[in-house]
């Protein structure tokens, strides 16, 4: 091995990695997050990806036939618990009554947002060495897509584009701690952030900050994006609050909010590319 | 006869290549979506430097790398520069310490993945955030380092098969 490290291969090896080693703080400082290496591997992959994609989309819908009797038994308890989460809402039906009539004038909202430029997207690939659900878009800036532009699947704020290369945009989910929105819940119109941390991340909820310990906000609330900041823009749905908490260090509280979608199965998005209250 | 042995390295690595590719896409694109990180693409880096030596798995180790980069949120080249130096240390390694056998391709494939995760672990959770990382690696990234490691004899044979056939 001594040979080795005398020999002109290792001279070409340390050459080779202090190359690559540039190449990393090339990427960090330039305004796109990716280096030459990865854009033209990106702009060479990206149609096999596609490819790929689809074909997993197609796979999975072959298996789901193939299941064990487990599989159906576990899917029997989870639809008795259904029914009877199901029987407590009959149960409540006035509590369920103001929640249609906030979804609906949600949506009266929506409508009225003529503003808003989609590009539509395909999910191309994950990373296997993420635990944030961050995903990659077969779209770059060779469509028009750039760094902070909000990601959306109907009404519902999936993330943020954070790197973009020539055909691609890698795709931060709200799980991301990178990732905080500015947010109100809209039956109490009480304003809060969402942060995201690793422990809740895992179990696939948003932690909801700045609520005050009397808040009025309760299980089963919607939060929306509040507009502040103009990355987002206003009233685009985050999730439902499934538990409100007080903070054992201060006068505050929290809440976990579990987003209507699961962003792991996530296949068509859209990437909003422009909007009236965007910050410039 | 000549002129077919002066193709055969050609052939191999080309088909080298095509099996990174392949990899890469099975990666990012079935396995991404798992709710722990498998990263086929370092049993098969592994298995390439066991038979190839340390010159050629450094450049298979940055096309492995890249691969890995594309996809993922840590910062851009990372996995390159880690691949390269990893592979080109599992070639040094089972050139002058171990023999090419199966049970050394295991202990690399462990070493290079735990590597491999750990770096992956630190850029994209523990510098984000520290508090809560712990309990994330020990549910998500060490399982994925042990199926990571499951996988090498996936590889590790066809690999033997091709060098065996074409060198």
């Amino acid at each position: 091995m001594r040979n080795f490290f005398k020999s002109v291969k290792f001279k070409i090896v340390m050459s080779v990695l202090a190359v690559l080693l540039l190449g990393v703080f090339v990427a960090a400082v330039s305004t796109g997050g990716t280096g030459p290496l990865t854009n033209a591997l990106n702009f060479a992959l990206t149609p096999l990806n596609e490819a790929a994609a689809h074909l997993k989309e197609e796979l999975s819908g072959f298996f789901a036939g193939f299941r064990s009797s487990s599989k159906y038994l576990e899917e029997i308890e989870s639809l008795r618990d259904e029914l009877n989460d199901c029987r407590e809402q009959l149960a409540d039906y006035e509590k369920l009554q103001q929640k249609l009539a906030s979804y609906e004038e949600f949506l009266e909202v929506k409508n009225e947002r003529p503003d808003y430029s989609f590009l539509p997207a395909t999910v191309i690939m994950r990373s296997g060495a993420d635990v944030f659900e961050t995903f990659t878009i077969n779209k770059g800036t060779a469509d028009g897509v750039a760094v902070n532009m909000p990601v959306l699947s109907g009404e519902n704020l999936i993330g943020v584009v954070r790197e973009v290369s020539h055909s691609t945009a890698l795709v931060y989910t709200l799980f991301h701690p990178d990732v905080s929105v500015s947010a109100y819940e809209i039956r109490t119109r009480e304003d809060c952030y969402t942060k995201a941390e690793s422990a809740v991340s895992a179990e696939g909820l948003i932690k909801l900050m700045g609520l005050t310990r009397t808040t009025p906000v309760v299980s089963g609330g919607i939060v929306c994006t509040s507009g502040i900041g103009g990355i987002y823009p206003r009233d685009l749905i985050i999730g439902t609050v499934t538990q409100v908490v007080g903070s054992e260090s201060d006068i505050s509280a929290y809440a976990l909010v579990k987003p209507a979608l699961d962003y792991g199965r996530l296949i068509d998005v859209f990437v909003l590319t422009d909007f009236e209250e965007k910050a410039e | 006869m000549k002129t077919k042995a002066r193709y055969l390295p050609v052939c191999r690595i080309a088909l080298y290549a095509a099996l990174f590719v392949l990899t890469g896409v099975i990666q990012n694109t079935f396995l991404g979506g798992l709710r722990v990180p498998v990263l086929p693409l370092v049993p098969l880096t592994v298995a390439v430097c066991t038979f190839e030596g340390e010159f050629t798995g450094l450049f298979f180790g940055i096309l492995g790398g890249a691969l890995c980069d594309i996809a993922s949120p840590a910062p851009d080249g990372i996995f390159a520069l880690l691949f390269a130096a990893l592979g080109c240390a599992v070639g040094l390694c089972m050139h002058y310490l171990f023999r090419s056998t199966l049970l050394s391709a295991l202990l690399m494939t462990l070493l290079f993945t735990a590597a491999a995760a750990a770096v992956g672990f630190f850029f994209t959770v523990f510098l984000k955030d520290p508090a809560g990382a712990f309990p994330l690696f020990r549910q998500r990234t060490v399982p994925g380092v042990l199926l990571t490691v499951l996988l090498q004899p996936v590889f590790y044979y066809p690999i033997r098969a091709i060098d065996g056939k074409l060198r």
